[in-house]
């Protein structure tokens, strides 16, 4: 035995001393700070995040501990109004449809939270020096200086997150009002520079109003068969249509007539454009059809002849078959051969009995 | 030297880093654990004064010792140590504990340390009695409760699956791996077993069982003792098993007490591999080579007794006081063993064991239902047969011929209630219920397929060396497919998405219900000529035949 006691694998344990003396220390620790009955850590624990272990302690510091709090608290409360602002940036910037552009509520929102964060962000260093000075005035214990760096943090935490969302929308805007810029040049402006669009040739047939740039509607209404292009125009298209209903009611109490009429009229004249674009199209269809047809056409030839080679491969595969139905009728009635099997059999149970049994 | 020497790895870390005089605190378990693995003598090496249960009463407080506990993390454990703890008997605690240590436990532990006393909490994986290097056992209490269905008493029977659970994962956790888990299907308390160690290791405390990874994965096979019910009903031949099955060994001590013409300190004894070294080269010996070995020793041991009888000069003198306590420990050892063989070869008349187990080994080994009727109905017929005899061969003769002649075995079972006998007669029906041909998985007699019963056709060609010890337990086929990368996932599929590739290094085959001393020395073997492969027995017992019937009994009073 004693031999082996050097060859041996050497065995696994887990020390759980360490665990144990924190336990011990915590439960030490506690008792001292006047909680009578511990008879659970997760109380414990959840004392050293609350304030009463140490606000018991001495009624000095609790007072300063108070003013520290509400003033967080008030941060805290600040910091939840401007993430609702923020929330309303927010959803108005996701509006994608460029007739009604909010732009001035979004400046607006975009100024006030400027001046929220900047007042956010002064008064959480504010709090970090009342909370250090603090510190230094009452020898406080580790565990409330934790406590109290910790509520900063939280706090500034918070803040960067909600700076970070509010640069997120306002690119998120920007990019926006970008892709609203392009639409708008693809539509309203000649597009030379579209080659590879197939029916960019009936471009010229539209005929673009100058007036259309400038006028969101009927840059807007692009032709049906654009569609798969730009997948968000057709619902555009619609949703400008709809628009347009839901907003004459609204524009005729609050402008004049006469706006409208311009409106009509241009898209009119769209309208008109656009069907003719279809027409030609049609045209274009028919022609490839045409050529459709004479390849068919060609094609009947090779056709045939694959016809007649398939006749010639079944007429070869048929003799095969018969050929090997003679060798069959030959061989089954070979009877050496079956003598012949019936050796090999025997050799083959020999050597398994034999040598592997 | 494997399990045993990775408990004594343990103990001998936990006793020499500690200096000074200690006092070792143990609980019922542990206790077992440790006496299989290091003699009081090695202890008291170790400066290891006093050994004491944990829950000893005792008032007389000892400052200058030092306690070093050993314990399984049990409630009941918890509790006594806290009791120590508040109420101290000695200067230091150093705890040690067999398992892993649930926290709620630690936070008691470390709440009623007022004095400051514990040094150190560990947890020293030694979780399994370590009878032999590659055999281990759990000892479970109530082991009945392996055969029955969950339902049946769910909370005992949940209690002993958390013991083997805790078994399997301190052997995986003392041998460093992290195994690949298969089990047995047709077994419910196999499958449950395997599932809460895949639960275990790979989720619970994946972090413990995070070893180094070996190439191909050892592999855990949690099998049912009720796949083999032949093995532990045959007579036993070779040393070992045949006192066990005779005589009984608890944690590898034999108890001759109730013997008649037992010398007083051979009441008990000590059968140990790793502290006897003749027990160790003939513990697999068959009982004729073993008479032959025994004689052996006691003809060396006499020519030593002569040397030492003639002392006629001083020198001689010197010598003989240097060797006297070698010769005591010798003539120790000498008598140990004769004692035993004398015993065994008394029961062994007295019971005709010769003709009885050639009866068991043809009923288990060889087919021809008629041949083997007529002597099983002749043996019974002998008065001389013991009521224990009777009962097991019809029991053979039941599970062999349970599908080929159902007639017979219905007229040898009534036959069989005609004779006085302490086992009740529906015993042999429990048997077929609980392990009978449907609800096996292996193939026991080796006919279920072509392929083995031309194999045994082929054995039977080639005769057998000796009659008594032909019959090889099915263990043997399944290892040696597991060798093969041959056992079928069919019938023994892995648990989760971890799977085998290659031939396993290492194997733990676990036997819900109990392991045999005859598949302990099959698996001795194949680890003696296989080097590649290392096989570990486990089971929750070890079975003879008389605690099988027990186990039975057990099973049909719930039934």
């Amino acid at each position: 035995m004693s031999i082996c006691v050097g060859l041996l694998p050497s065995t696994s344990d887990r020390d759980r001393t360490s665990e144990f003396h924190a336990i011990a220390d915590f439960l030490r620790k506690s008792q001292v700070l006047g909680e009578p009955t511990i008879d659970s850590v997760n109380r414990g624990a959840a004392e050293l995040h609350g304030q009463t272990g140490t606000a018991t302690h001495e009624p000095s510091r609790a007072a300063c501990q108070s003013d520290f709090s509400k003033r967080a608290s008030q941060i805290s409360f600040s910091i939840h109004q401007t993430s609702q602002l923020l929330a309303n940036l927010k959803k108005l910037a996701k509006r994608t449809s460029m007739f009604e552009n909010p732009a001035v509520e979004i400046q607006q929102l975009t100024s006030v939270i400027k001046q929220d964060i900047t007042a956010l962000s002064a008064a959480i260093s504010d709090l970090q020096v009342l909370g250090a000075t603090q510190n230094e005035r009452v020898k406080s214990s580790k565990h409330s200086a934790e406590h109290l760096t910790m509520i900063v943090d939280t706090l500034k935490n918070r803040l960067m997150t909600m700076t970070k969302d509010f640069k997120d929308i306002l690119t998120f805007h920007t990019e926006n009002l970008k892709v609203h810029e392009n639409r708008r040049q693809i539509f309203s402006a000649s597009s030379l520079k579209d080659k590879a669009n197939p029916f960019a040739r009936q471009q010229p047939l539209s005929t673009p109003d100058p007036g259309a740039s400038a006028n969101p509607i009927p840059s807007s209404s692009p032709a049906p068969w654009a569609s798969h292009l730009m997948p968000a125009s057709s619902q555009l298209f619609h949703s400008s249509l709809t628009h347009r209903r839901r907003s004459i009611p609204d524009e005729a109490s609050m402008s004049g007539q006469m706006q409208q009429q311009t409106v009509q009229d241009t898209f009119v004249q769209n309208r008109v454009a656009t069907l003719q674009n279809v027409e030609s199209t049609i045209l274009e269809l028919s022609n490839l059809f045409v050529q459709l047809a004479t390849m068919v056409a060609q094609q009947t030839d090779v056709a045939i002849r694959i016809d007649e080679n398939m006749d010639d491969t079944l007429s070869n595969v048929e003799g095969a078959q018969g050929q090997l139905h003679k060798y069959l009728t030959s061989i089954s009635s070979n009877r050496w051969l079956i003598i012949k099997i019936f050796i090999v059999l025997l050799v083959l149970l020999l050597i398994f009995i034999v040598f592997v049994a | 030297m494997v399990l045993v020497g990775a408990v004594r790895d343990y103990l001998n870390r936990m006793l020499t880093d500690i200096p000074g005089m200690k006092v070792l605190i143990l609980d019922a378990q542990t206790v077992g654990i440790i006496s299989v693995a290091m003699s009081q003598s090695e202890l008291l090496q170790k400066e290891v004064f006093l050994v004491e249960k944990v829950d000893a009463q005792s008032k007389d407080a000892m400052g200058h010792l030092k306690a070093v506990t050993f314990l399984r993390p049990t409630a009941e454990n918890i509790q006594h140590l806290k009791r120590h703890l508040t109420n101290p008997k000695f200067g230091e605690y150093h705890l040690f504990f067999s398992n892993i240590l649930k926290k709620a436990y630690i936070q008691i532990l470390a709440d009623s340390d007022e004095h400051d006393l514990v040094q150190q909490v560990q947890e020293f994986f030694a979780d399994y009695f370590a009878i032999d290097p590659f055999h281990f056992t759990l000892n479970l209490s109530g082991n009945h409760l392996c055969m029955l269905p969950t339902v049946a008493d769910s909370h005992n029977s949940q209690q002993a699956c958390d013991r083997m659970l805790d078994g399997i994962a301190a052997v995986f956790l003392s041998l460093k791996k992290r195994p690949v888990i298969r089990y047995q299907r047709s077994s419910e308390i196999a499958q449950r077993l395997a599932q809460d160690s895949a639960k275990l290791m790979y989720e619970q405390e994946s972090g413990l069982f995070d070893f180094r990874r070996t190439e191909v994965a050892p592999l855990l096979l949690v099998i049912d003792r009720r796949d083999d019910p032949v093995t532990p009903l045959l007579n036993q031949w070779t040393y070992q098993a045949m006192v066990h099955e005779l005589l009984g060994i608890q944690d590898n001590r034999v108890d001759l007490t109730r013997l008649p013409k037992v010398p007083k300190d051979l009441q008990e004894v000590v059968l140990s591999s790793h502290q006897d070294a003749f027990f160790k080269s003939n513990m697999f010996e068959n009982f004729g080579d073993l008479g032959a070995n025994i004689k052996k020793l006691v003809d060396e041991f006499q020519q030593k007794a002569q040397s030492n009888q003639n002392i006629q000069s001083l020198e001689d003198m010197v010598k003989f006081v240097e060797n006297y306590p070698e010769y005591r420990k010798q003539h120790g050892n000498v008598s140990k063993h004769v004692t035993m063989m004398t015993e065994l070869s008394r029961i062994v008349d007295e019971r005709q064991l010769m003709a009885i187990s050639q009866i068991e080994q043809e009923l288990a080994c060889t087919a021809g239902q008629a041949a083997a009727f007529e002597a099983v109905w002749t043996q019974l017929n002998n008065e001389k047969t013991s009521d224990i005899d009777r009962l097991r061969i019809v029991m053979l003769y039941a599970l062999r011929y349970e599908r080929e002649s159902p007639q017979t075995v219905e007229q040898l079972i009534t036959h069989l209630r005609s004779w006085p006998s302490k086992y009740k007669p529906g015993l042999v029906h429990t048997l077929l219920r609980q392990a009978g041909f449907d609800k096996r998985t292996g193939d026991l007699y080796g006919n279920r397929d072509l392929f083995n019963k031309a194999r045994n056709m082929a054995r039977g060609l080639k005769g057998v060396e000796n009659v008594y010890t032909q019959h090889q337990p099915l263990l043997a086929q399944t290892i040696e497919s597991i060798m093969r990368g041959r056992l079928r996932d069919i019938d023994y599929p892995f648990v989760g998405n971890h799977f085998q590739q290659g031939r396993p290094q290492d194997v733990v085959v676990f036997i819900v219900g109990g392991t045999t001393y005859e598949e302990a020395r099959t698996v001795h073997l194949l680890n003696a000529t296989q080097t590649g492969t290392r096989v570990i027995l486990g089971g929750s017992v070890v079975q003879n035949s008389s605690s099988f019937l027990n186990d039975l009994e057990e099973v049909q009073r719930f039934q």
